[in-house]
């Protein structure tokens, strides 16, 4: 296992330990993989320069 | 060849083709509802639509529209047409499966789902639930515990996802229409693998009321049809302000049916290049450029952002349908179906920065896209990379590299319903063995001009959706 999924699949034993979510051993290479992905997109996300006043898609109407 | 030999094999009939003879009383809705009931059961063990049928309350609906003909009443533009709904539209009586086990330990629905009860007061006569992906996160409803809807057209293939029952028991010509929902290609992709036609509403423009949700931000109740007349007649049907849905427009309903015939006469029409003109096969693109002859079109757009767009979804999607099932995810994460369990739980970990930034990004994406429609008003692209794969396939040769299969079906479906824009996926036969779809994508609310497009290539025999098997 390389140091980056050793490291992923540290991430998902805490996060979800952090939200009482218990993910079964045998399945934790399975969901790190899925959240390598999510991670990855929402890096390509992040990198994109977006103006610091614009509001999210949705606007709360109270 | 006897009536009940013809009642078996599939019935060529039309939705408008059967309301018509029901209101004039040369065929009866009973007869009609009964030939529908002994299509499905002689063809749906092989094709696994179905997850339930509702015989007893279709004839009786049946027979309360004939007494209303006879009498002289006009039961609407569906009469006695016979439809099903994906299965995660409340049924009453029935359980909302969504595709799950877990929901069979959920009461039954207390009153059909809002587009359900549309149709009913159109005419149409519900018969049954169909077959989808687990809680509607996926593309190919090879659905674990109700076993795979296999794609008519050659049953070791998928019917796409995730309202693949939807999609096959319409292409099977089991029933004429049928209704899905679409969050991230759900009722495109289907549409396409099965060689129909099937619409995306804009956000917004079908009430939802009745409609398990998946990723509120992007969920989309819509049409399945194999002629474009009966697809806009069925959207008309359904579409309007619902105040049950707090998601559903205000806007009054803007009927398509009476533009059919328009043709696309002063429809500013093009294709999407850079993404939309790659990562798929050559047959996919194909499909795209014999509709753009078809049409004379030969402008070109470039769509801005559309891989980050895609990313963008998958986030949101992930992380709203995580939150959704996070109870069920803590207590019974064993009951979930193994495609999708870890896709779920991986959501559930999305940080929060990343949601916010796909929500941010989706508003400035939406802007740009407002200011491409500004002078085109119909967009083409593919509307998957490739035909139906099959059954268990894992992976998919693009350009001569083998690639994961299932992530690469919503490549060009994801970035439209970001945005919640309609999309129409027309089918285009001929072009490879399994039939592909071209998608037709505009500006919010025009779901007019799609249809007139629709309807030219229909007519000129550019599209078409005979019923397959």
């Amino acid at each position: 296992m390389t140091a980056d999924r050793a490291a992923l699949e540290h991430y998902v034993a805490v996060t979800a330990s952090a939200i009482g979510l218990a993910i079964p051993a045998a399945t934790v290479p399975a969901v790190a993989e899925n959240v390598e992905r999510l991670l990855a997109a929402g890096a390509s996300i992040l990198e994109f320069p977006l103006p610091d006043d614009l509001e999210p898609a949705s606007i709360f109407q109270p | 060849m006897s009536d009940r030999a013809r009642s078996l094999k599939s019935d060529p009939a039309d939705a408008l083709s059967i309301a018509a003879d029901v209101r004039a009383r040369r065929r009866s809705a009973v007869d009609v509802v009964r030939a529908a009931l002994e299509r499905i059961a002689a063809r749906d063990p092989a094709l696994n639509c179905f997850t339930d049928v509702v015989a007893p309350r279709a004839l009786q609906t049946a027979e309360q529209i004939d007494r209303d003909v006879a009498l002289g009443r006009d039961r609407g533009p569906l009469a006695g047409v016979p439809f099903a709904v994906k299965n995660l539209y409340d049924v009453q009586g029935l359980r909302t499966l969504a595709g799950s086990k877990i929901n069979q330990d959920h009461a039954a629905a207390a009153r059909d789902a809002a587009a359900v009860r549309a149709l009913a007061r159109a005419g149409a006569v519900l018969v049954g639930a169909l077959n989808m992906d687990e809680y509607a996160f996926g593309f190919t409803t090879e659905n674990s515990h109700y076993g795979p809807t296999r794609n008519p057209h050659d049953l070791e293939h998928v019917a796409g996802g995730s309202s693949g029952g939807s999609a096959a028991a319409v292409a099977a010509g089991l029933v004429p229409i049928s209704l899905g929902s679409d969050t991230n290609g759900s009722i495109r992709v289907p549409a396409a693998f099965c060689g129909i036609f099937g619409l995306k509403p804009t956000y917004g423009r079908v009430s939802r009321h009745g409609v398990a949700l998946f990723a509120g931000s992007f969920d989309h109740a819509g049409p399945f049809a194999r002629t474009v007349r009966d697809l806009a007649t069925t959207f008309d049907a359904i579409q309007g302000p619902d105040p049950d849905d707090p998601v559903c427009a205000s806007r009054p309903a803007e009927p398509t049916v009476d533009a059919l015939a328009d043709g696309v006469a002063g429809l500013r029409i093009a294709v999407a290049d850079g993404y939309f003109a790659t990562g798929g096969q050559a047959d996919a693109f194909a499909a795209v450029d014999r509709v753009a002859r078809a049409l004379a079109v030969d402008r070109r757009v470039t769509w801005p952002e559309p891989e980050r767009a895609r990313a963008a979804a998958i986030v949101i999607t992930s992380a709203e349908g995580a939150e959704l099932h996070l109870g069920d995810l803590k207590t019974r994460p064993g009951d979930f179906d193994p495609m999708t369990r870890d896709r779920f739980l991986a959501g559930a970990l999305v940080p929060a920065t990343h949601y916010r930034a796909a929500q941010r990004f989706r508003a400035w994406y939406r802007d740009r896209v407002r200011a491409l429609f500004a002078d085109v008003d119909v967009v083409l692209t593919p509307t998957t990379p490739f035909p139906a794969p099959r059954i268990g396939q894992q992976t998919i040769d693009i350009a001569g590299v083998e690639r994961p299969t299932r992530p690469l079906i919503g490549l060009y479906t994801q970035p439209i319903s970001f945005i919640g824009l309609p999309a129409l996926s027309v089918p285009v036969p001929g072009v490879a063995a399994l039939p592909l779809g071209v998608q037709l994508i505009a500006a919010p609310w025009r779901e007019r001009a799609l249809l007139r497009v629709a309807a030219a290539l229909e007519a000129d025999g550019v599209v078409s959706a005979p019923i397959a098997g």
